[in-house]
């Protein structure tokens, strides 16, 4: 259910939220470990059990999950797909970060999070006047007004930390493609993160702020679809933006979800043979919490000279790139991304991503050593891709 | 039980270098059983047999107790730790590669009988072989990982994430065993540290008597660190036979009389791999369930106001079941179909859920498999125990065994004190109106069974498992608590709510 | 009235912090509303700090190393250039604007030159107004 991985299920109690996800989790768990067995934290990490987090929570009164197990949790939803009565973990995180949030000391070792952290609260200061549109360059067409907008989020600053990728290089990508369609879409100057990291690591203030100030623009521009090259924005865009800001009148896509009809719809044609064997990271936010897996393999079969196989965890099995909400990596990361690299350099020499992060999060393990020997591999992201096959 | 000194065993811990957590570890107070000897303070976490050898010689050297645990995810009760014993969690044994992390695939180890290597690749239908496992691998990791040679796990237990050392130490059931016997018919060799009186012994144990006797152990006789697992290949679908039998009475004593001479019939002139059952009522799936109006078997679905239904669903080759459709033509009331192994398999979820929770309701667990070793006496059984669940929750589901048929009834109560006591009472009245010697009933007893060992098994076993105890650990290291008198547990969350 | 612009100056151990207890010792002024954070080595600068301090409602970042080949740990003064390089396009597209982040190098003895610096910088940004990220 997408609803439940992202927020509370509607659950028809009088108590408030925290309650009901209390209630839910305490009946709906039968300490089966399956959770706990598909977890890839646990297998780097003995002592970290969402199975045993949970029992813990219900003796203590609901209150009780200590430091560790509250921040290592990469929300990645790996537990709730083979849990079998669904008891919504990642929101039962969630939730339990927000409240004690302020009473933890949080062991991020790694900056990144809290560039980002910083990032979205800068974002969120009523006085903020962009000037974040640079990176698109000549030679590309974009409106202030207009039916399809195209969301960026944080995409303009990541490249000043994550000097190992090229993130811009996706936005130029989507445009491109959008003009070869005709599309000429809206980014505008007044864009704010989307608030998807505030969310999950239990800064709802942070996020309705956010959300509020980027609902503002977006509802003045009469747009009527909206685009995203990043599952995290998409996951918020889609899902959590109509119960924070009312009434939201827009459709909200994937990139490889237009992608997919542009090529339907005979709009775009792919000319350039690629050459590439592939395999796919299905992202978690735009796979097992939004349900997407179809599209982006849609688009890769429709790009010429590709050979796309798939790895053995794939869809709501796939593994995690190691990092959830930028909030815990650390040594076990590098296990996870070892292990899950490993499998896909076994099928490939291209591992294609959907979302900027976990392009960032693999380029960042590759950029450094690996903790094993690897095969060669590189990271494409699935628009840029689709753009160089443009021709 | 002795008191122990936690930092000191914490200190022996850390020079040894073997990961431990210490603390409130309330997570670790129960296993699927809520049952609970109270709040662990130490658990420690071995990666290989070296590790064990290492924790049974500190064990016996400075007189602590030893409590393995698996996945815990059974309601036995025995992975739980009374105070001062040291919980032993074995996930990691022989399931870890040097750097103590998993991997969520891996390459099995295959063997014949004899345990010499062997390529599945080359291996016949009916070749003899074994997966040599680690005793903390799941038989779901072990699938997954046979899945490409097509082949699969001979009984997998329906948690496929409890760890084959589990599946030993309780003896488990699971899909397979009508053909391939309870888990530990389908082990052929397992290596355990035992104790000596100054120290640990690694035993290796190949004899398949002693195997059988090791079976259900519950973690008396020592840490088990490695097992041969029998495999088995996956049925093609032409090779393959599915079948669904139903029947509808207002009479539970006719309904059972009837299904309970078939089930005998078919266990005498048919092989078969599963052999279901299930009691359709009219909650057993939601109203907008897509199954209801799936065009084979949305049919089962339809239900008459007081008028019982039962459901049977059988799976295995063809071959040896083709006596079935004989068998089910004899009784004008049974209908008969073929089905596709993908409708099998939904049946096989609908009776799942249909003992799982609904929302604010939880599964009471306490009364487990009644064993009919004379299946014509299903119909006495079933009109006992729908007078006395009438009114609750919950509806009767079993499993139909070359042995016998096993059927049980899980209350379904809302999650609060008297909740979880009225289920409990209900289990008490089911047992009182079931177990009945004329019925040929004994109680598979699940629930608690590891807490029980010496209460309640009869005394032929007692005597055999003292005997085992004397052999394998003479220095009394591993869960001595199981074999006093009296140990009873307490149900997690009446007693430990803060 | 005019503002007083808040600057963050992040200054190493070795060289940036020693220049500005140097000017201070020689009571050479420079504005109090520049705050000194001390630093083992610029190389330590993250673009975290950058943005946090202008969260915080920091008006301008300054960071003082050593000169280029005199790094105490060879160098992490080259390494910090690099890295506000990269914070200045962060900066400029936050609207920001650049100049609110200088970096600039003054070894132990050059007191005066700290001195002369954070002055400096401080009119510099003064003239820029508050950065627009202050809370009202």
């Amino acid at each position: 259910m997408v609803e439940a991985v992202l927020a509370a299920p509607a659950v028809e109690t009088p108590s408030p939220m925290d309650d009901a996800l209390r209630v839910l989790v305490q009946e709906g768990c039968i300490q089966c470990n399956k959770c706990t067995f598909n977890c890839p934290v646990h297998r780097v990490d003995a002592l970290f059990s969402p199975r045993k987090v949970i029992l813990q929570a219900y003796l203590g009164g609901g209150d009780e999950v200590n430091e560790r197990d509250l921040w290592a949790c990469l929300t990645c939803g790996e537990c709730q797909a083979v849990c079998p009565t669904q008891v919504p973990y990642p929101a039962f995180i969630r939730a339990k970060r927000e409240k004690l949030r302020d009473s933890t000391e949080r062991l991020a070792p790694c900056k990144h999070g809290g560039f980002k952290e910083i990032l979205a609260e800068i974002m969120a200061k009523p006085g903020l006047r962009q000037d974040r549109r640079a990176w698109i360059g000549d030679g590309l067409k974009v409106a202030e007004k207009g039916d399809v907008i195209y969301f960026t989020g944080c995409m303009p600053y990541l490249d000043g930390v994550f000097s190992y990728c090229d993130s811009a290089q996706i936005g130029r990508s989507a445009i491109r493609l959008m003009n070869a369609a005709g599309i000429v879409p809206v980014v505008a100057n007044a864009e704010r993160c989307c608030g998807h990291d505030a969310l999950w690591n239990g800064k709802q203030e942070t996020f309705e702020k956010l959300a509020r100030a980027n609902a503002k623009w977006i509802l003045e521009t009469g747009a009527k679809r909206l685009v995203t090259t990043c599952a995290e924005c998409y996951s918020m865009l889609k899902y959590e933006y109509p119960k924070a800001v009312g009434p939201w009148p827009l459709e909200v896509l994937h990139m490889s979800e237009l992608l997919e009809e542009l090529v339907q719809q005979g709009r775009l044609k792919f000319t350039k043979p690629l050459d590439l064997k592939v395999t796919y990271q299905d992202p978690c936010r735009l796979g097992r919490h939004s349900k997407e897996y179809d599209a982006p393999r849609a688009v890769l079969k429709a790009l010429p000279g590709v050979q796309f196989t798939e790895m053995d965890r794939v869809r709501e099995n796939a593994m995690c790139c190691g990092v959830g909400a930028y909030s815990n990596c650390d040594a076990a990361t590098k296990f996870m991304q070892q292990e899950r690299l490993e499998e896909a350099a076994s099928k490939a020499d291209h591992l294609v991503t959907a979302c900027p992060h976990c392009r960032i999060h693999f380029s960042c393990y590759l950029d450094g050593k690996p903790v094993d020997p690897l095969p060669p591999l590189k990271i494409v992201d699935l628009t840029v891709l689709a753009a160089e096959a443009l021709g | 039980m002795e008191t122990v000194d936690v930092s000191a065993v914490i200190q022996l811990l850390e020079a040894e270098g073997i990961l431990h957590e210490a603390g409130e570890l309330k997570g670790y107070a129960s296993d699927a059983s809520f049952l609970t000897l109270g709040v662990p303070n130490l658990i420690v976490f071995p990666k290989d047999e070296a590790e064990c050898v290492k924790l049974v010689e500190m064990a016996v050297k400075h007189r602590l107790a030893l409590v393995p645990r698996g996945t815990a995810s059974s309601t036995a009760g025995a992975s739980v730790a009374p105070a001062g014993a040291l919980l032993v969690d074995m996930q990691r044994v022989g399931a870890c590669d040097a750097r103590g992390h998993r991997r969520g695939l891996f390459t099995p180890q295959v063997v014949s009988a004899k345990g010499e290597p062997a390529d599945l690749a080359k291996a016949g239908p009916e070749d003899e072989l074994y997966v040599r496992v680690g005793a903390g691998r799941t038989s779901d990791e072990t699938n997954r990982a046979l899945a490409k040679a097509k082949w699969i796990v001979a009984v997998t237990p329906s948690s496929g994430y409890s760890t084959f050392g589990g599946n030993f130490a309780t003896n488990a059931r699971g899909s397979g065993t009508p053909a391939y016997g309870a888990f530990g018919d389908a082990v052929n060799r397992l290596r355990l540290v035992t104790s000596t009186k100054e120290g640990a012994k690694v035993v290796e144990v190949s004899e398949r008597e002693e195997i059988l006797r090791l079976a259900g152990n519950h973690g008396l006789f020592g840490l088990i660190t490695e097992l041969d697992v029998r495999i088995a290949p996956i049925l093609k679908a032409e090779e393959m036979l599915c079948a669904i039998l139903s029947i509808e009475s207002p009479d539970a004593q006719h309904l059972g009389a009837v299904m309970g001479a078939l089930m005998k019939r078919v266990a005498a002139s048919c092989q078969y791999f599963a052999g279901e059952f299930l009691f359709i009522d009219a909650g057993i799936v939601r109203p907008d369930d897509p199954v209801r109006n799936d065009p084979v078997l949305g049919g089962y679905f339809v239900v008459t106001p007081g008028v019982r239904k039962m459901v049977l669903v059988y799976r295995g080759k063809k071959a040896g079941m083709a006596a079935l459709p004989a068998i089910a033509a004899e009784s004008r009331e049974v209908a008969y179909r073929e089905i596709t192994y993908a409708q099998f398999r939904t049946m096989m979820s609908v009776r799942t859920a249909a003992t799982g929770k609904s929302l604010h309701r939880v599964n009471v667990p306490g009364c487990e498999d009644f064993l009919i070793e004379d299946p014509s006496r299903f119909g006495d059984v079933l009109a006992a125990m729908f007078a006395v669940t009438a009114g609750a929750d919950g509806r009767p589901v079993g499993h139909h065994y070359p042995d016998g048929v096993v059927v049980h009834y899980r209350p379904q109560m809302p999650v609060n004190r008297s909740g979880i006591e009225q289920g409990w009472a209900l289990n008490q009245r089911l047992r009182d109106a079931v177990l009945k010697k004329e019925f040929t009933v004994s109680d598979r007893v699940e629930h608690g069974l590891g807490l029980a060992l010496f209460k309640d098994t009869p005394k032929k076993r007692q005597d055999e498992l003292r005997k085992l105890k004397a052999k394998y650990d003479p220095a009394n290291v591993f869960c001595p608590h199981l074999l006093e008198k009296g140990v009873e547990g307490r149900f997690v969350g009446a007693e430990l709510v803060i | 009235m005019t503002f007083e612009p808040e600057i963050a100056a992040f200054c190493c151990n070795w060289c940036g912090y020693s220049a500005a207890d140097q000017a201070g010792a020689a009571k050479l002024t420079y504005p109090s509303s520049v705050r000194i954070l001390r630093l083992m080595c610029t190389g330590m600068m993250d673009p975290y700090y950058v943005l946090r301090a202008f969260e915080r409602g920091f008006d301008g970042v300054l960071v003082v190393g050593c000169h280029p080949g005199s790094c105490h740990y060879k160098s992490g003064n080259l390494q910090a250039a690099d890295q506000m390089k990269r914070v200045a396009s962060i900066l400029r597209a936050l609207g920001l604007g650049e100049e609110r982040l200088l970096m600039t190098a003054a070894s132990a003895a050059e007191g005066g030159v700290f001195a002369d610096t954070a002055t400096a910088f401080t009119e510099k940004v003064r003239k820029m107004g508050p950065s627009p990220l202050r809370e009202a």
